[in-house]
């Protein structure tokens, strides 16, 4: 067991590395869905400049994260210690809060 | 404090040149740190979705009744987004120093919030059986 985190554990048998990466991939599966009922509301209640912001937003979080996902796997492959992003997390912070309030907007005009 | 300090004691808060405090910590603890946030991220999500799917399906009567489930389902969501990541910068900054981490409000107020949706949804449902 590594405590210096100067490198990940030789053997990783617990698979943290690609449960994470998983993680990653679960969230940007879930910005896309989220991107998708947000265009439909804005369809349906004619709303449709904030729709298409809050889904561009989303979309392009989807693919950040997913790209997050694919760079854990890097890690991983080059036995790489992990490094705590906290741009990229606050990113994801900061989208999904921007998404709250734009459906806010779109579910008072539905 | 002066204008200059009072940023740079927010961008420490939100976890900026966190890989500056204290000592790198076993990598697992950063992975496993990493997926709670981002489970977390997930809930906030979901929440959101349930919040616009309600708006759509709860519409009766043309009355904004639906708004009840929507809006407070949709903030929790947001709520979740934004504190599930200072969440993270505490718990990372804990395990680099090797401070107790503590507890989280996160599963309280989630908690809370889904136990308050679910009788303000059951109420609605029933009271607009009953108009209806």
């Amino acid at each position: 067991v590594s405590q210096s985190g100067d490198s990940v554990p030789a053997q990783d048998p617990a698979g943290a590395g690609e449960r994470t990466a998983l993680a990653w991939q679960r969230t940007s599966i879930a910005s896309f869905a989220a991107a998708l009922l947000a265009l439909r509301a804005g369809l349906v209640d004619g709303l449709l400049g904030v729709a298409i912001a809050v889904t561009v937003l989303l979309m392009v979080a989807a693919l950040a994260e997913w790209r997050f996902g694919a760079r854990v796997y890097g890690e991983r492959r080059r036995r790489k210690a992990p490094q705590a992003n906290s741009r990229a997390l606050l990113m994801v912070a900061a989208t999904t809060l921007v998404a709250a309030v734009a459906s806010i907007v779109l579910a008072v005009h539905a | 404090m002066k204008p200059r300090d009072r940023i740079t004691e927010v961008l420490k808060r939100l976890g900026h040149k966190l890989d500056q405090v204290g000592e790198e910590p076993d990598p697992r603890f950063t992975f496993a740190n990493e997926r709670t946030f981002l489970a977390w991220t997930r809930t906030g999500l979901a929440l959101i979705a349930g919040g616009l799917a309600a708006a759509q399906a709860l519409r009766i009567g043309g009355r904004n009744t639906h708004l009840l489930v929507a809006i407070p389902a949709i903030v929790l969501g947001g709520l979740i987004g934004a504190v599930s990541y200072l969440r993270w910068v505490r718990t990372e900054r804990a395990m680099r120093l090797g401070v107790p981490i503590g507890y989280s409000p996160l599963t309280r107020i989630l908690a809370i919030g889904v136990v308050l949706l679910a009788v303000i949804s059951a109420v609605f449902i029933v009271v607009v059986a009953i108009v209806d």
